[in-house]
């Protein structure tokens, strides 16, 4: 017998007389959301309150810009490979980024799939490039305001609506997921937090206003 | 270093108590810190409504769990993911060095995970002669000091900041007045390095989606998208309690645990992880695995009243808020669950027998019960498992003896009347010590002195 089967045998011997529980319906369906304000506001506040930052800008070309001048003071930098279009857009053709393996990076550049406004998460996809999200340790998002859903539930389902590079025909959700609502943080020595444990340890969300 | 079980218990206790004091100070500060921050995180939301929810899911889920563990098993293989079953530990730790030897793994990275603490992984990858890493900080201490997780959230919590200075000191010659901020960030680049380097990552699982094949994980560091981004392979074990059944049931779980465990309306890390890397993904683990572990689970499940601490997320509130386990913090339970959980779970998943006296270390005072975050009933299946052992005549013969000759002294007036004087006129502190469980109780502690009259005395004369 493998032990897939004696599992699944225990299983249903030990469920034979219990009483089956009903799923109590969906998480969004009961609850008042927290905030009042646009979602917008609300990711903003949850972010910076993780310990994120968050500026915001009319158009792709003014945040274009600003991340290329914030991005100028490092010495070496990564960018993801959905951020790329993002930061040349309306930029001279020029080689002004040198850009060096995000294991040596200094800084790093991503484009979010989208964000959560209840628990200010931005909603990175493997299409942009895991180890550009994580290694460096200042971290740069991209985030068309369009893209700030209201719930983690809106957001899932806007993730499995969109067929991304790679993703089954069907749909459904990337490979991975990874939602970041702030800095790389611990508290693990003496109880005191510390920022960029492993990490980045300073993100900066970087919201497009219109498309 | 790993643990001996729980029969020790009440040395294991009296020893930290009296041997190690920073201990109990260092525990009942982060357990302080823990309870403000999850009060203040309950207060922002309808907790009530919140839990009950959270408890109907999970209870569903288990009431319904082997559909749902086939369904979850279906959506992973799907999704390109190896999957695999662990009757017991034994078979994780085959299953794992099957895993190895296929790969040719030599070095692997461990996100934190309790299950994997169950099992041994860390021992057993050594003597197979894998070089093996863990990566949360907390973690990271308590290997290179080399003794077990105190906590479920926390696992070195029982250590201060100057242990960790010294321990620094002496690994890494850092200066002894380092403070966490150079501390973590020479752990930081240590980290770095093994974690570029490694062929392998292993992870829990805080939740297991169903409907998606979704592996869950909440963290704060990033050590856990790390080890489960960059290595390429990546072994998920996930007990088989762990499942939810849909994706949007995640979304109030994160939050609830998140909540419930640090005071965050969210870890500042969540993965979703459905499976290797696919055609269009710039990196990511070539092969994922999840093995599905039981190891006393289905032993557990079948108990008609204790099957419902299988709804337990494993968020630690329990733990911070017992007076008992503040006092120690998770050591002298001889077992990777410690506090009010590690009580009521280690009784089923391991048996009556092997988990005494841990049903006994309570108060019953029902904090716990009052912060679960999936509502436990912890004091009734305390007193459950109690019921057990006295049942199986686990418990002392002279306890037995005492409670029975207490029942027959308080049916009859004349005698309870006349014990209560005897009592009255021994001095405990001397008497105390020349009586059985009453010696272990003066051991450490002065006895109050007996009043000279009697209750019943004074009632009549006019107690003011």
């Amino acid at each position: 017998m493998t032990a897939r089967s004696s599992i699944l045998d225990r299983v249903r011997i030990a469920l034979a007389n219990r009483e089956v529980v009903a799923h109590p319906g969906s998480f969004e369906g009961w609850r008042p959301f927290m905030h009042s304000g646009n979602p917008t506001e609300q990711f903003t506040e949850m972010f910076e309150k993780a310990g994120g930052e968050v500026v915001s800008f009319k158009t792709q070309a003014e945040a274009s810009l600003w991340v290329r001048g914030f991005l100028a003071d490092f010495d070496s930098l990564s960018v993801g490979e959905l951020a790329r279009g993002r930061l040349n857009e309306d930029a001279e053709p020029d080689k002004w980024i040198e850009e060096t393996d995000p294991s040596a990076a200094e800084a790093g550049a991503s484009l979010a799939f989208g964000a959560v406004a209840e628990t200010g998460s931005l909603i990175m996809t493997p299409q942009d490039g895991r180890r550009a999200q994580l290694l460096p340790p200042v971290h740069v998002v991209f985030l068309d305001q369009a893209k700030i859903y209201k719930g983690l539930s809106e957001g899932f389902v806007a993730l499995k609506n969109e067929v991304l590079p790679g993703d089954n025909e069907s749909g459904g959700l990337p490979s991975a997921v990874g939602l970041h609502s702030g800095p790389s943080k611990s508290a693990d020595i003496g109880q005191v937090l510390v920022k960029g444990v492993h990490g980045p340890g300073r993100v900066v969300a970087v919201i497009i206003e219109s498309a | 270093m790993s643990f001996s079980g729980p029969k020790h218990y009440r040395v294991e206790s009296a020893k930290s108590l009296k041997d190690r004091p920073s201990v109990r100070a260092s525990v009942t500060s982060a357990t302080d810190t823990f309870n403000a921050n999850r009060s203040d995180a309950y207060s922002q939301i309808d907790s009530d409504l919140w839990r009950d929810w959270a408890r109907d899911v999970k209870s569903h889920a288990l009431t319904n769990l082997d559909q749902y563990l086939e369904q979850a098993e279906t959506q992973l293989l799907a999704n390109g993911a190896k999957v695999h079953w662990a009757d017991t530990a034994h078979d994780a730790l085959r299953l794992l060095e099957e895993i190895v030897r296929d790969h040719g793994i030599s070095t692997a990275v461990k996100a934190k995970s309790m299950l994997s603490e169950e099992l041994g992984i860390n021992e057993h990858l050594e003597d197979l002669g894998v070089h093996v890493r863990e990566t949360d900080l907390g973690e990271y201490i308590i290997q290179l000091i080399g003794e077990p997780p105190s906590h479920i959230v926390g696992p070195a919590i029982h250590r201060s900041l100057e242990d960790c200075q010294r321990l620094f000191h002496e690994k890494f010659g850092t200066p002894l007045d380092d403070g966490p901020d150079a501390l973590a960030a020479t752990a930081r680049e240590a980290l770095r390095e093994e974690f570029l380097a490694a062929d392998l990552g292993i992870s829990g699982g805080n939740f297991l989606v169903a409907e998606t094949g979704t592996v869950a994980l909440i963290e704060n560091e990033g050590n856990i998208r790390l080890s489960t981004s960059l290595p390429r392979v990546h072994i998920a074990l996930v007990g088989i309690e762990k499942i939810v059944p849909r994706l949007e049931d995640v979304s109030g779980f994160v939050q609830l645990t998140s909540r419930a465990a640090t005071g965050q309306p969210i870890g500042n890390f969540f993965s979703l992880i459905q499976g290797p890397k696919r055609d269009g993904d710039i990196d990511g683990p070539e092969e994922v695995h999840v093995i599905l572990v039981d190891n006393g689970r289905t032993r557990l499940l079948a108990d008609d009243k204790a099957w419902e601490a299988l709804r337990c997320v494993r968020c630690g509130a329990c733990l911070n808020i017992c007076p008992v386990y503040r006092q120690t913090g998770g050591h002298p339970y001889g077992w990777t669950y410690s506090g009010p959980i590690g009580a009521i779970i280690a009784p089923g998943m391991l048996g009556i027998e092997e988990a005494m006296p841990l049903p006994y270390a309570s108060s019953l005072c029902g904090a716990c019960v009052d912060e679960c975050p999936v509502r436990i009933p912890i004091p009734e299946l305390l007193l459950h498992w109690r019921e057990k052992a006295v049942e199986k005549g686990l418990t002392s013969a002279i306890e037995s003896a005492g409670i029975k000759a207490y029942t027959k002294a308080a049916e009859r007036p004349a005698i309870f009347r006349a014990a209560g004087a005897m009592l009255r006129h021994i001095p405990l502190e001397a008497g105390g010590r020349a009586l059985p469980i009453l010696s272990d109780w003066v051991k450490e502690r002065s006895a109050p002195k007996s009043s000279k009259k009697s209750f019943m005395q004074q009632w009549k004369e006019g107690i003011e």
